[in-house]
């Protein structure tokens, strides 16, 4: 099958084919065995790809990294760092993923957090060697943060959205709850943050 | 048999679309589609589907004075909530009971950057109106922007045809499949949002509050890397140095751009790391690869072809 057939099928398929072509395409189907059954095979072929989700063996990489983070969790390292007056960092992550913004913002919110499919292309020999090594695999995730901000900043006319990663990294901070803070202003108590300075 | 059937739907489709086809061009639902999103009210349920797995969030999202607020709720797992009060987010975690607060400022929210004019699409894309068809139970006008190589993706949106609200989008590869979908399963659109729906639904009154910083400073600089062979269409639109937080190597980050796709370019020193390397997150590919004494790595939505293309095409002069 050529390509131009491909495209034509494939965009027959999604019913977006001028009508004038798809009544040609129709009858060209309607006579070619080979042609019907080749046709078949493709559609048979998308639909395997599409349902067999291209990452299912490179899942483990995002579980590893938010092991890590739960083991710098455990190991207490958020409960000695001081309780601050609430500071607000920069958007953790972000990914300019096709879609429009409304809904992209939705869904962005918490693909990260819930999407294993952070890893590599296990057609890439290269990738199985990489994710053996720990050191090279957060500053990936890194650089697909810091794409999808600088995306939306320079207004670069793609369908951006940002996305949170819902978890509490080793760099957080534990702050008061806005409640509390506005709780102690109003009694004149000091935070634990402020007495510790004085 | 069903291909026959569904060229005849299709005809009848297309006659009708070309009733509507004629009175807005597909710019003019883009510009429609933007005035949309930063404007209207909506609440409903979205699904989303990638990589074989679908999921459901409840979504409240309202715009009073240019401010959002919005809730969202993902419907399994963790039970996540997102609270966005203008530029504050706060993400509960139940399962950790915790709250990570952060904040997304302006310039960068979601409503910046659409594809509403011409120059957004050079002639690596067509973009038309296809047909009208039904969504969440609204009639929605199905735009199609086709890329003309595999060097990029292609995108369908169906929009509300009273509104141009944004019902449904797909994001398509070379082949015609879907890579991610995400449909409004049903839809209110320009109600009035109450104060209490944008609530937390569940109490977090024991919750622990964590901030999250992370802070990357930029420097304008002169890069001494150049590309020696983009895919057409793509030109280099921005550059600069990045630093993180707590570190002092520096790193060049270079946007690259069709004026759709947009793909980012990290050079540092190489360190141990020199094997080709691939990833996926999401539509987003990435491929690293060792130029002499540094690592260059291309991240964006284009197919992994085109990221490790363009990663490999950089030089220095």
């Amino acid at each position: 099958m050529n390509e131009g057939i491909k495209m034509q099928i494939s965009a027959f398929v999604d019913g977006e084919l001028p009508d004038a072509e798809a009544q040609l395409l129709v009858r060209r189907l309607s006579q070619d065995t080979e042609l019907r059954q080749q046709a078949a095979e493709y559609f048979a072929i998308g639909r395997a790809m599409r349902g067999q989700g291209s990452l299912s063996a490179t899942g483990n990489l995002r579980g590893r990294i938010a092991a890590a983070l739960d083991d710098r969790l455990d190991e207490g390292e958020l409960q000695d760092v001081e309780p601050a007056v609430r500071r607000y960092g920069r958007p953790v992550a972000g990914f300019a993923i096709a879609a429009t913004v409304a809904i992209a913002a939705i869904f962005g919110l918490q693909q990260l957090a819930r999407d294993p499919a952070i890893g590599v292309d296990p057609a890439a020999p290269a990738v199985a060697e990489g994710l053996t090594d720990d050191s090279y695999t957060v500053p990936e995730i890194d650089y697909f943060q810091r794409h999808s901000e600088f995306s939306s900043e320079v207004g670069n006319n793609s369908f951006d959205f940002r996305r949170v990663s819902a978890e509490v990294g080793a760099d957080a901070e534990e702050i008061a709850p806005p409640g509390e803070e506005d709780a102690r202003a109003t009694s004149g108590e000091e935070s634990p943050a402020e007495a510790r300075t004085e | 048999m069903k291909l026959f059937a569904s060229a005849a739907v299709l005809s009848c489709a297309l006659a009708v679309s070309s009733a509507f086809a004629d009175d807005e061009s597909p710019g003019d639902w883009l510009q429609r589609m933007a005035q949309a999103v930063q404007t209207t009210n909506y609440d409903g349920t979205v699904v989303r589907i990638q990589n074989g797995n679908s999921e459901a969030l409840k979504v409240v999202h309202t715009v009073s004075d240019g401010v959002i607020r919005e809730k969202v709720i993902v419907q399994e797992g963790s039970g996540m909530e997102i609270i966005r009060n203008g530029n504050e987010v706060h993400c509960i975690l139940p399962d950790r009971q915790s709250v990570l607060v952060e904040e997304w400022d302006d310039q960068s929210t979601l409503f910046s950057t659409l594809p509403s004019s011409d120059i957004r699409f050079g002639s690596e894309y067509d973009v038309s109106v296809v047909r009208l068809e039904r969504i969440a139970g609204r009639k929605a006008v199905m735009l199609a922007i086709r890329p003309h190589d595999n060097f990029r993706y292609g995108h369908r949106l169906w929009l509300d045809q009273e509104t141009a609200f944004p019902l449904q989008t797909k994001l398509m590869d070379g082949n015609g499949a879907a890579i991610e979908q995400v449909k409004f399963a049903d839809i209110r659109l320009g109600q009035e949002i109450g104060a209490e729906q944008l609530e937390p639904s569940i109490d977090i009154g024991d919750f622990r509050w964590y901030s999250q910083n992370r802070d990357v400073s930029k420097v304008a600089v002169e890069t001494d890397w150049v590309s020696t062979g983009l895919p057409a269409g793509f030109r280099i639109t921005r550059s600069h140095a990045e630093v993180s937080d707590g570190e002092t190597r520096q790193v060049i980050h270079m946007m690259i751009s069709d004026g759709l796709a947009n793909v980012s370019v990290f050079i540092e020193p190489a360190g141990d790391s020199r094997e080709p390397h691939s990833a996926k997150a999401g539509a987003a590919n990435s491929y690293s690869v060792t130029h002499g004494e540094f690592r260059v790595t291309a991240v964006g939505e284009v197919p992994p072809a085109t990221a490790e293309l363009i990663a490999r095409s950089m030089q220095p002069k």
